[in-house]
């Protein structure tokens, strides 16, 4: 006889599972229909530059990554204005900073021509990876002083001077190994993202030919079912590329931990991290601002030759109806995403299901294209000449896995911080686990759930490829109208919808400001 | 056979280091009964899964009965058993009257909040605390904490009470003022009622002593 919580287990179990089974059916399936097609794909003209720009981009963001990890140090300032720059959609950061920094932009229009980056503009290979890596940074700092938080680095420091070493070496051989290890999923995380992300490739990394995930969505958008199979072939590669990425990072680290970190013995270099990114950032945001209004803006001239809202106010009808999109669709995700998260954690910590957060994080570590494609597959299949509605439903299902992945990477610490006998003390009083979850946890890590929803709401927010591949185009958000917009030569349009995209994510950001009169201080 | 208000039997604790052979116990009601063992020997995880709240380190086969009924598989909130922790485990973003208010039970939840009110009120006029009502539990003292720890227990109307080491976090002075004051009280209510602790010194002298038993090895 199975029991009402055995039922709900074992649903929550295929739902962790099943995007998993379809991703392995997706590969089977593909590698089997046709094999002789996988040599004209090998041969496919310009495919070694493609997969080549990825691996170097892939390689790149990792050596960057490991750097900025390496160069951290406990810090309680900048995290704020950090977190205000994750907010900035990476698109509406990359269209920022192309303004900012291409040759014939903002900056370099206030000093010598002679200073110019020549090598910064659309559509290169150094302006993408530097936009992926200022997008980025944020994220890695923020996570290695999460990690460092959880860390008892002080007392390792004293340890370590106790016994001789000097207060650097003791960082270098004692703190650093720890936090390298805890750095290995987001340093994952960020490199299977530079694989595989497509709405900043489309706008700043070379098109002729482009990074293979730009590539996958072109073969796949493409009606020709010899170009969707290449599609598939495309995305398998991507998903043993991120593998490869997988082993060279742990190959890495443990080089940097037996080889590098044992003969380091000088400081390192204080950066003000934060305040750099933030002002590149502030200053990106303030470059779509300004081009948002302005009239005949021209090389080499400082500011406009006038300002005009006249194209927002035209725009405006349609920027509200893709801001109540956008903001729907990202609340509703972000919602499922929390509650879903935080039932599975409490069934976890009842040893219901095991190994949960590898289940939920693993949507980070293979390239969301490919994931999209095996359930786009799958969701052809299964709705065929289906209504508008199914493919909204279908687009808030593939959302999900990736923001719940950061749910749960933020309310994992606070599970396992949380006094659960708060819980229990309330079910000995007679009120039912959840009534009791509502009352006692609930409010003692508000702040943690508020920011994981945060999160996750940003993370739906830019979402451009489940727009595309599962929306089937149906579901228009600021990002994928943004996308559409990029490729024009209005730069006031782009703007707009950049602005508008960076406004709504501030609306998120906003939320944690909400008063907090419970901090996890208090809790302790 | 009598019949005693709360019945355990004998049972058998599976620990990751050890098995435990643990006697049938009998309490009457309003009785105590003191279980005395050495630190870390498993008193708590047994006090935890008399309270409904099973631990995954611990294995336990047997059966408790309480005033006539087997509640071994209830879930906590239907067993009526409460519990003052070690720490006393008061929320923290509630003031003195808020944790008490949520304690009180669900007959007394549905009626007004001005007899609500006046419950709590008489409860801690009893307790000498009714100056603290408003104030947040971050500004009580220890001693404070755990007569409010004890009366957010009891407040609840449990039919068994679990105290789990309710004097270990007080220094020596206030540990002995809290030892008579917290057994007067049960006393008065009638509460039966389970205390464990390492130290002898913390059990009234009359009551029913159960010497934790020395656990086996596993093989």
């Amino acid at each position: 006889m199975i029991t009402v919580s055995q039922w709900r287990t074992s649903v929550a179990l295929v739902v962790l599972v099943l995007p998993w089974l379809l991703l392995a059916g997706y590969i089977g399936a593909q590698l089997l229909q046709q094999p002789q097609l996988l040599f004209s794909w090998l041969n496919y003209p310009g495919l070694s530059t493609m997969v080549s720009q990825s691996i170097l981009i892939a390689v790149a963001i990792m050596l960057i990554a490991w750097l900025v990890i390496l160069s951290v140090q406990p810090s309680t300032a900048g995290g704020c204005r950090l977190l205000q720059l994750i907010a900035l959609p990476h698109l509406a950061l990359a269209i920022g900073l192309l303004w900012l920094l291409a040759p014939y932009g903002w900056l370099w229009r206030l000093l010598p021509e002679s200073w110019q980056l020549q090598f910064f503009d659309r559509q290169q290979l150094v302006s993408f990876v530097v936009i992926l890596a200022l997008k980025e940074i944020p994220f890695l700092w923020l996570m290695s002083q999460r990690a460092l938080a959880q860390m008892p680095w002080q007392r390792w420091l004293l340890s370590g001077q106790s016994l001789g070493y000097s207060r650097q070496r003791s960082w270098w051989l004692l703190v650093m190994p720890e936090l390298l290890r805890r750095m290995r999923l987001p340093l994952m995380i960020v490199v299977v993202y530079s694989l595989s992300v497509v709405d900043v490739a489309l706008l700043a990394a070379p098109q002729t030919p482009a990074p293979l995930a730009v590539q996958v969505l072109q073969w796949q958008l493409d009606a020709e079912p010899t170009s969707q199979l290449f599609a598939s072939y495309g995305a398998i590669t991507l998903l043993l590329l991120a593998a490869l990425a997988g082993l060279l990072i742990l190959a890495l680290e443990k080089l940097t931990i037996w080889q590098l970190l044992p003969r380091l013995k000088g400081t390192t270099v204080r950066l003000p991290v934060a305040t750099l990114i933030s002002l590149i950032g502030l200053l990106a945001a303030l470059a779509i601002v300004a081009q948002s209004a302005a009239l005949g803006w021209f090389y080499p001239q400082l500011l406009p030759s006038s300002w005009s809202l006249a194209r927002w106010q035209q725009e405006l009808p349609q920027l509200l109806q893709l801001f109540a999109h956008s903001a729907g669709l990202a609340m509703l995700v972000a919602s499922i995403s929390l509650i879903w998260v935080v039932v599975l954690l409490e069934w976890q910590r009842r040893g219901r299901i095991s190994a949960l957060m590898m289940w939920l994080l693993l949507p980070l570590l293979v390239p969301q294209l490919t994931l999209l494609l095996a359930w786009q597959q799958v969701f052809a299949l299964l709705t065929s000449g289906a209504g508008g509605w199914h493919y909204g439903m279908a687009l808030v299902a593939a959302q999900i896995p990736f923001s719940a992945a950061y749910v749960a990477l933020i309310l994992a610490p606070a599970e396992r911080r949380f006094e659960q006998r708060y819980v229990t003390t309330l079910q000995s009083y007679g009120y039912g686990f959840w009534r009791s979850w509502w009352l006692a946890k609930r409010p003692l890590i508000k702040q943690p759930l508020l920011l994981a929803w945060v999160f996750a709401g940003l993370v739906s927010m830019a979402q451009y490829l489940p727009i595309v591949l599962m929306g089937g185009g149906r579901w228009p958000t600021l990002t994928s109208e943004l996308v559409a917009n990029s490729s024009g030569a209005n730069n006031q349009l782009i703007a707009i919808y950049a602005v508008s995209q960076w406004l709504l994510a501030l609306c998120f950001v906003v939320l944690l400001a909400w008063p907090q009169r419970i901090t996890e201080g208090e809790q302790r | 056979m009598t019949s005693a208000y709360v019945r355990l039997s004998e049972a058998h604790l599976t620990l990751p280091q050890s098995q435990i052979r643990l006697p049938a116990i009998s309490l009457q009601q309003g009785e105590l009964l003191a279980v005395m063992g050495p630190s870390g020997c498993g008193k708590s995880s047994w006090l935890r899964w008399l309270l409904g709240d099973q631990q995954s380190h611990l294995l336990v086969q047997g059966s408790i009965e309480l005033a006539g009924v087997d509640i071994t598989t209830q879930a906590i909130e239907q067993r009526g058993i409460g519990i003052v922790w070690q720490d006393f485990l008061l929320f923290p973003h509630l003031s003195v009257i808020e944790n008490l208010r949520i304690a009180l039970p669900a007959h007394v939840r549905a009626q007004a909040a001005r007899v609500q009110r006046s419950m709590i009120m008489q409860r801690l006029e009893q307790i000498e605390l009714a100056g603290l009502a408003q104030q947040p539990i971050t500004a009580l003292s220890g001693g404070q904490r755990a007569r409010i720890a004890v009366l957010r227990a009891v407040i609840n109307q449990p039919r068994l009470l679990l105290l789990d080491e309710p004097f270990a976090a007080l220094d020596s002075d206030l540990r002995q003022r809290m030892r008579q004051w917290t057994f007067a009280y049960l006393s008065k209510i009638g509460t039966s009622a389970i205390i464990v602790s390492h130290d002898r010194s913390d059990f009234p002298p009359h009551c029913q002593l159960l010497e934790w038993p020395k656990g086996h090895n596993h093989d």
